[in-house]
């Protein structure tokens, strides 16, 4: 094989690029050559395209696959209790009699940790109670909503609406970063700052988290601004049942790895 | 922007002591499960072995940490965050991977991949609707073809990217370089944009 020098910005550079994991200062010297060079710029989209259309042909391959994850968590706080209640016992009691033991102190214990479960999920609700939050809207038209500036600054909700919420699910002393409040429909999409449309949500637990939900948000504005739908049908699909609507209008049965990627490094930072 | 509707409760609370260890396992758990099944699937292991596989990691992360927990006897405190994130999730997936390949060993190769061939096939062959439709799935078949036609660690490498992982995450799951990760999925983009364009 002959060296020969090539201008252009190797494959394996261009992917780092792209996935901001190329080193600072090889990064600037590659943005500088993209916006002089249709070569690579021509390159980098080639590539790019590929992986968006392996990752979307690879998360319709596996979506359906994915078994729902009730039973197998509860499984797996069953198979940790009986660990947990295991001795540090040397000689007979390890290896094969040690398994047996575990196996059956995992059986034992399985219908705690299903009650657990139960327990698991009042408290960290997917979805908000129908009854404690039916959603509340303004009166805006979507000629107001779609003029308004997208995001208008911090939206706090008042510690003691807050406290309401907690106070109304039942949840005392929730834990920090656990939970944010949420508005059940988005102020973007017309909701009220009102107790009847705040819930606490999951922030960072399983996969259907906060992050996943205002990437339907987004969405719905989007395609509510543009007409495709209209404002009163968007905010009665996100208060009814928000996951079936991100099903619906992001076509997957499960949060997209961009919308899920939102929040995998977030709750360490 | 996302933050605009939302308000953290950090403040609001007052902190309940160190939570129970089974908690903190559960959430990564919760967390997790999705993509590691996903990647497992990869390997070509059905439903219920990437089930039982997931269970058997969270279980040994569980383990370690117990471990850990009581050689450094921390009284209070998250144990967790004592542990870098990359090397977590790196962890778990590495883990995972180690398990698949002993699994895979187990179960024999021959009908190990004619249960991935089906498990890839039925989604094309049962696709109906217009010439499009058909076409794009048979581009992606085709993409899917390509990816299990390369070396078992380029197929990784990008099973990983595709579920978010960082390259230091990947280089952690699979005990390779950070350089090889980008030298992997560079090669790998590659051959997919020729596959693609076929
Ligand atoms: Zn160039």
């Amino acid at each position: 094989m002959t060296m020969r020098y090539d201008p252009h910005i190797p494959d394996r550079e261009l992917v780092q690029l792209a996935d901001a994991e190329l080193p600072a200062v090889r990064s600037s010297e590659a943005r500088v050559h993209l916006e002089n060079c249709v070569t690579c710029r021509a390159r980098q989209d080639e590539l790019e395209r590929a992986r968006e259309r392996f990752f979307s042909a690879r998360s319709e391959e596996f979506a359906a696959q994915v078994p729902a994850v009730d039973s197998s968590a509860a499984l797996l706080r069953a198979r940790m209790a009986g660990l947990a209640s295991e001795r540090e016992v040397p000689g007979f009691w390890s290896g094969r009699h040690r398994a047996a033991l575990a196996g059956l102190a995992a059986i034992l214990v399985l219908a705690a940790g299903v009650a657990w479960w139960m327990d698991g999920y009042r408290r960290y609700p997917l979805k908000p109670d129908a009854n404690l939050t039916p959603g509340a809207t303004l009166s805006v038209s979507r000629e107001q909503l779609c003029s308004a500036p997208e995001a208008d600054g911090l939206r706090v909700i008042p510690a003691a609406l807050a406290g309401e919420v907690f106070h109304s699910y039942g949840i005392r002393g929730p834990k920090p970063r656990n939970y944010e409040v949420d508005y059940l429909i988005t102020p973007a999409l017309g909701g009220a700052t009102d107790v009847r449309n705040l819930w606490p949500q999951p922030y960072s637990r399983g996969a259907w988290n906060a992050r996943v939900k205002d990437a339907l948000e987004d969405r719905l504005r989007t395609l509510v601004c543009r007409g495709a739908i209209d404002l009163y049908t968007a905010q009665r699909e996100i208060s009814t049942d928000w996951i079936a609507a991100y099903r619906k209008y992001f076509h997957t049965g499960t949060p997209l790895p961009e919308h899920a990627r939102f929040f995998k490094d977030r709750p360490w930072e | 922007m996302h933050e605009s509707c939302s308000v953290f409760v950090d403040a609001a609370v007052e902190s309940g002591g160190p939570r129970p260890l089974e908690d903190e396992v559960t959430d990564l758990y919760l967390d997790h499960r999705g993509a590691l099944l996903r990647y497992l699937f990869s390997f070509g292991l059905s439903p219920q072995d990437g089930e039982e596989v997931v269970q058997e990691v969270f279980l040994a992360l569980f383990q370690h940490l117990r471990k850990g927990k009581a050689r450094e006897n921390l009284a209070c405190g998250n144990l967790l965050q004592n542990l870098p994130p990359q090397n977590l999730k790196g962890w778990i997936f590495r883990v995972g991977h180690n398990l698949a390949l002993k699994r895979r060993t187990q179960s024999g190769r021959e009908s190990f991949a004619a249960n991935h061939q089906t498990l890839w096939r039925n989604h094309w062959d049962t696709a109906p609707g217009p010439e499009e439709q058909a076409i794009d799935c048979q581009r992606q078949a085709r993409l899917l073809a390509a990816v299990r036609a390369m070396p078992r660690r380029d197929q990784s490498c990008l099973h990983l990217r595709a579920e978010g992982l960082r390259y230091r995450e990947i280089a952690e799951a699979l005990g390779i370089s950070l350089g090889a990760v980008a030298l992997s999925l560079g090669r790998s983009l590659a051959r997919l944009s020729r596959a693609d364009a076929r």
